[in-house]
């Protein structure tokens, strides 16, 4: 089954509040089963942070994170080999253990990143929050089974560094954490699933454009046609996504739009004129890819002739989020389309290899004893650079692959929280009031929060102050 | 006509079929379908070695098709069964037959 980084933060945030509700009774046996798995989980919490993308910036807050979780990782936190022994016939718990696997996959997953995306703050700090706050449960637990006692000092002191830093990533709300990298998936190629379809032909695609056999007009024109059905499938689940109330409708339709222009722009770069050719087969694994993905796009979004309405089409994809599913295969289409776009320059721009029938060949400054020779026969004979049908052909790949970047970064931006973005903050950010610094919206209290704290529950049967008149009473 | 030759005009005719259907604009994509149907068969033809000749458009994907199946009616070459079958399974998936 598909796994993606949001599935994985799923179970690994599942883990960690079942942990939470665990009792909290101090016990040695148990705080030393746990100490062996924390190396482990500091390691690959590590890992999954470092690889979180981001820009080029160094960030202070990784570095903090780093300097906090080194010591664990290296088993640096006990005094003493022998106090991180672990006790026989104890095991740690499962879902610590689970945890470990979990934030491994994680960081695999990471160190995939989004090619050819460009690094968004507010998704690499959301993305960070819901690494850390589980890591924080985690911490938390640990800590209060651990015996009071001189000898746990030290990792006690450890394992309060990583609950604070975690407690502070866990502030960010929630809503505010969903970002781009949440659709990085592994997808198997066994899965008979529309992504599965996708992540097949893409390698299919990228091998056949990197042959050095030669490109044939089969292989161009196959991959073009195959990248319109790509975007036609995106935007038919996206319109089912918002059919459906997983995406709304202002948001959703400038996606739909530029997704469906990118579908009818590979279209056009999918029909060759009849006066140009380029002979030769495509390759096998490419052929078997673009049937399969034809015959899983029609399965699964094709209901006769026409698209599928959107119930049936959720039906058929049980489990799966209908929008990531779009995202990934805009990512796809992007990364093929690039490709086909280099493919097309060097053809056209290059060797001249494509062919053109010598009848379309109209100007004196071709007419030589060749040219009329092939025109005689109506023989394909090589097309001269810069000819205009051939312009034609490579123009409509280089838009067919701009209107397919522009669509995926529209298609991407779903991915972000409906809510107002985080803001990165200056850590240099103070407010100046009064001729004093203060710490950023630290003002006085307005009226209105003043009335919020009195008002009920703050004021009623709690024992709070009461709540002052307003103003002088009038006799009615 | 030569065998080579009435396999040449029926891939003409099938290049201008698949012309026809990836540029229909219609909002299902059947188009889109047939046409990369119809680059499946171009490749049968590939494989055999068959150049395409530059014919007239029928005016529509449908009568090109059915002008390739035409071309290769009368022919007995080696290669035309094989050809002519690919030709017809996609001429019942468009509905021309």
């Amino acid at each position: 089954m598909t796994a993606s980084v949001a599935d994985l933060l799923d179970r690994l945030h599942a883990h960690a509040f079942a942990i939470s509700n665990l009792t909290t009774r101090p016990s040695e046996d148990r705080w030393r089963a746990q100490a062996v798995v924390w190396p482990r989980l500091a390691l690959a919490t590590m890992r999954a942070m470092n690889n979180v993308p981001q820009g080029s910036a160094t960030n202070q807050e990784l570095i903090l994170v780093d300097s906090i979780l080194q010591p664990i990782a290296r088993n640096e936190w006990f005094l003493s080999v022998s106090e991180a022994a672990p006790v026989p016939n104890v095991p740690p718990d499962k879902r610590l253990v689970d945890m470990v696997r979990v934030l491994g996959g994680l960081a695999d997953l990471l160190s995939l990143g989004l090619k050819g995306v460009v690094s968004d703050p507010a998704a690499t700090l959301g993305l960070r929050a819901n690494l850390l706050s589980p890591v924080m449960v985690a911490a938390n637990w640990s800590l209060a089974t651990a015996p009071d006692v001189p000898r746990n000092m030290n990792p006690r002191r450890h394992l309060q560094l990583v609950s604070g830093i975690g407690a502070a990533f866990a502030f960010i709300p929630p809503a505010l954490r969903p970002g781009q990298y949440d659709d990085i998936a592994a997808v198997p190629h066994s899965e008979n699933s529309l992504d599965a379809a996708i992540h097949n032909w893409l390698d299919a695609a990228k091998d056949a454009l990197a042959t050095r056999k030669g490109l044939s007009g089969m292989t161009l024109q196959t991959i073009a046609a195959d990248l319109s059905v790509v975007c036609a499938a995106a935007a038919a689940t996206t319109n089912a996504a918002i059919a459906l109330d997983q995406l709304a409708e202002d948001r959703g339709r400038p996606v739909v739009e530029a997704i469906t222009d990118a579908n009818a722009r590979w279209r056009e770069a999918s029909r060759w004129p009849q006066t140009i050719y380029l002979g030769g087969v495509r390759d096998t694994g490419l052929a078997d890819a673009s049937t399969y993905l034809r015959q899983t796009v029609v399965e699964t979004l094709r209901e006769g002739r026409a698209w599928a309405e959107p119930q049936g089409i959720a039906r058929r994809m049980p489990g799966q989020d209908l929008l990531a599913v779009a995202r990934r295969a805009m990512h796809a289409a992007a990364d093929a389309g690039e490709q086909q776009h280099a493919a097309v320059t060097n053809l056209f721009w290059g060797k001249d290899r494509v062919m053109i029938a010598s009848r379309a060949l109209e100007g004196a400054t071709y007419m030589n004893k060749v040219v009329f020779t092939a025109r005689r026969r109506s023989d394909w004979i090589p097309m001269p650079r810069c000819e205009p049908t051939g312009l034609e052909v490579y123009r409509a790949a280089t838009n067919a692959s701009n209107a397919t970047f522009i669509a995926r970064q529209l298609a991407v931006a779903t991915a972000k929280p409906s809510v107002s973005p985080l803001e990165p903050a200056s850590p240099a950010a103070v407010d100046f009031t009064q001729g004093r610094i203060a710490a950023p919206e630290t003002t006085a209290p307005s009226l209105s929060i003043e009335r919020l704290t009195k008002e009920p529950p703050f004021g009623m049967g709690t024992g709070g102050p009461e709540q002052p008149s307003l103003g002088p009473d009038f006799a009615r | 006509m030569s065998s080579f030759e009435s396999a040449s005009v029926a891939y003409g005719h099938l290049r201008n079929a698949a012309w026809h259907y990836l540029s229909a604009d219609d909002d299902g994509a059947e188009g889109l379908f047939l046409g990369a149907a119809c680059l499946d068969v171009e490749d049968e033809f590939e494989k055999a070695e068959v150049i395409p000749a530059i014919v007239d458009d029928e005016g529509s994907a449908e009568f090109a098709i059915k002008a390739a199946l035409a071309s290769l009616k009368d022919d007995a070459g080696p290669l035309v069964p094989a050809l002519r079958e690919a030709l017809v399974d996609l001429a019942v998936r468009a509905g021309v037959r």
